[in-house]
């Protein structure tokens, strides 16, 4: 029964920019426990989705709610904090930072000390800190990449980036993991280990996942379901086997009569 | 765990007898005045450990969150008034009425923080630089017209010079670990992050207007604390005391130093007080301005992020050196 529970739903969302309409009247929703995939050709407004989403764009029409209740209108940091987590087309890691910092930054809502507590280094502080410290050592560990805890975020190669963005992302135990094009750039092997990663994160953390990728086979194989954006208009939304065959997909991203 | 906790207190240990040690040193050279032909006096040393709180609070603003601060001596101005203002006109013993006009000083630069915060930290951008520029230049002019409270232009003299190198030392010390360890709790965490990506930050889940406020009301407040012990050091401030020109010298100490490094700071606020004196004692005071800007010349062609990059001395791992560090999170200052 939980199954089928609506996680996110979009509603007639649409956005323009000057007199750009980017996004227009986009319907679908996001059951929860779904690995659900967001497709289209490139400027088809599948990233301005996203930030719609997240609060980072102000819809000029249309609501987004999550677990039924509107979260457009609320900020960036209130909406992660309600539950939904994100990771960018463009990594934007904290450079400067090592990779467990990053990590345990996403936890701050759950760590509780004030100033005081940590300028006098009480016992809270101390086993406040040690908590988030394991908790973010947990889930570099899960993703692979424990033994660069220590590393800056820069220094890492760019498929670690990659997963310790992805680790960023769970740190604040969110519901919905929205990942934009996580497979950008990885070659085919990586890009099998990623799909095992999602499904891992799907099955032991019970996150459910919205993503954008523009590589077929791992779309395909790994999405149930699938919407395809063709210049901010919703032109399919099915199966993978649905939507392979649906012609209009076909014209948006081969061209067609 | 226990061993953990163990040697933690070894450090701080250490670290506080360090301090001590420091302390005994520096008030041994002050008290018999040895070095005073050079003219490192006891007001030398003041003045040096109060340039340290004034680099490391300003590094909190624009090493660590990553937002220009044109107007430090803007915060200190109000803080030296407000504390001169009351220790002039208040009657009471020193040990009560000194440290209530310090913190009131502190207090007043963060109710001006505010003012200045506000409305510029909730947008993006360089917006904070243009305001604090302003408001140093405001300040100003505000000191100079409120004669009644402020004795305008001429300034305030006859403060009681409260100001004992302990209280400036041991005060500039309190700040630093502070900073420091604020610096290394989850706050400073989330203010690093702004400065690293604020997008990003904010997916993360961090208030940047509450963050990005939080970390310049603190920096207002230290340098509103220093204004108190620089007016209670000198016994005289007037408003041109705490011009433009002073704002650009803490920055200078912080960009050389390294933005974003606490130990750089104190390096940079300590060597930028040692070289002036010194000119001035080999007579080549008129030259100061030409040897800053080679010196930053030389800082930016040869070390672009300072001198200490974003490098932070730590105690423990010195100790450390040979054996393994242990895991995060027990540095020490």
């Amino acid at each position: 029964m939980n199954e089928s529970k609506k996680l996110l739903e979009i509603n007639e969302l649409s956005i323009s920019f000057g007199g750009l309409n980017a996004v227009t009247d986009v319907n679908f929703y996001i059951n929860s426990g779904e690995i659900f995939g967001l497709i289209g050709p490139n400027g088809a407004g599948k990233t301005t989705l996203f930030n719609m989403i997240t609060g980072v764009y102000l819809p000029t029409k249309g609501n987004v709610t999550f677990d039924g209740k509107v979260v457009s209108g609320k900020k960036t940091y209130q909406i992660n904090n309600i539950g939904i987590a994100r990771t960018f087309q463009n990594i934007r890691l904290f450079r400067e930072m090592s990779a467990i910092d990053n990590v345990m930054l996403a936890m701050n809502k759950e760590t509780n000390y004030n100033l005081l507590q940590c300028i006098f280094g009480t016992s809270k502080y101390v086993s406040e800190e040690k908590k988030i410290f394991d908790k973010a050592m947990k889930l570099l560990d899960f993703m692979g990449i424990a033994e660069f805890y220590n590393y800056k975020a820069m220094n890492l190669p760019y498929g670690q980036q990659r997963k310790l963005e992805i680790a960023r992302a769970l740190a604040s135990d969110p519901k919905l993991l929205l990942l934009d094009e996580p497979a950008a750039g990885m070659n085919p092997t990586e890009t099998a280990e990623l799909a095992d990663i999602v499904r891992k994160i799907r099955e032991k953390l019970n996150v459910t996942i919205l993503l954008i990728e523009h590589d077929m086979s791992f779309v395909m194989s790994l999405c149930e379901r699938i919407v395809v954006l063709d210049y901010g208009k919703l032109i399919a939304n099915g199966t993978p086997q649905e939507i392979k065959n649906n012609p209009k997909v076909i014209a948006a991203y081969l061209g067609g009569e | 765990m226990d061993k953990l906790r163990k040697k933690r207190l070894l450090n701080n240990g250490i670290a506080i007898v360090l301090v001590i040690v420091l302390y005994v040193l520096l008030e041994i050279l002050i008290r018999t005045e040895l070095l005073n032909p050079i003219g490192f006096t006891s007001d030398f040393f003041k003045k040096m450990f109060i340039n340290i709180i004034l680099a490391v609070s300003l590094n909190l603003v624009t090493g660590f969150l990553g937002q220009l601060s044109l107007g430090h001596a803007g915060f200190m101005s109000v803080g030296a008034y407000t504390a001169a203002l009351i220790t002039i006109h208040a009657d009471l013993p020193i040990y009560i009425e000194f440290p209530l006009a310090l913190l009131a000083g502190g207090l007043m630069a963060v109710v001006f923080g505010l003012i200045v915060g506000i409305p510029c930290l909730r947008l993006k951008g360089d917006y904070l630089a243009i305001l604090t520029l302003g408001f140093g230049e405001i300040i100003k002019v505000i000191m100079t017209n409120l004669k009644g409270l402020t004795n305008g232009a001429s300034g305030l003299n006859a403060i009681p010079s409260y100001s004992k190198f302990g209280y400036v030392y041991f005060i500039s010390i309190l700040t630093v670990y502070i900073i420091y360890k604020f610096i290394k709790s989850r706050h400073g965490r989330a203010v690093i992050s702004i400065r690293e990506n604020e997008i990003a930050a904010e997916s993360c889940g961090v208030n940047l207007t509450y963050y990005k406020l939080f970390a310049f009301l603190i920096a207002s407040f230290f340098a509103g604390i220093a204004g108190g012990l620089y007016a209670h050091n000198i016994g005289y401030i007037a408003p041109k005391t705490f011009d433009y020109n002073y704002s650009i010298e803490i920055l200078i100490m912080v960009v050389l130093g390294g933005m974003g490094s606490i130990t750089g700071s104190v390096v940079a606020a300590c060597a930028l007080t040692i070289i002036p004196q010194l000119l001035k004692y080999m007579n080549l005071g008129q030259y100061q301005m030409l040897l800053y800007s080679i010196i930053l010349i030389a800082i930016m062609l040869f070390r672009p992020y300072g001198l200490m990059g974003k490098y932070e001395f730590s105690l423990s791992k010195l100790l450390n050196k040979g054996k393994r560090a242990s895991q995060g999170g027990t540095e020490n200052e």
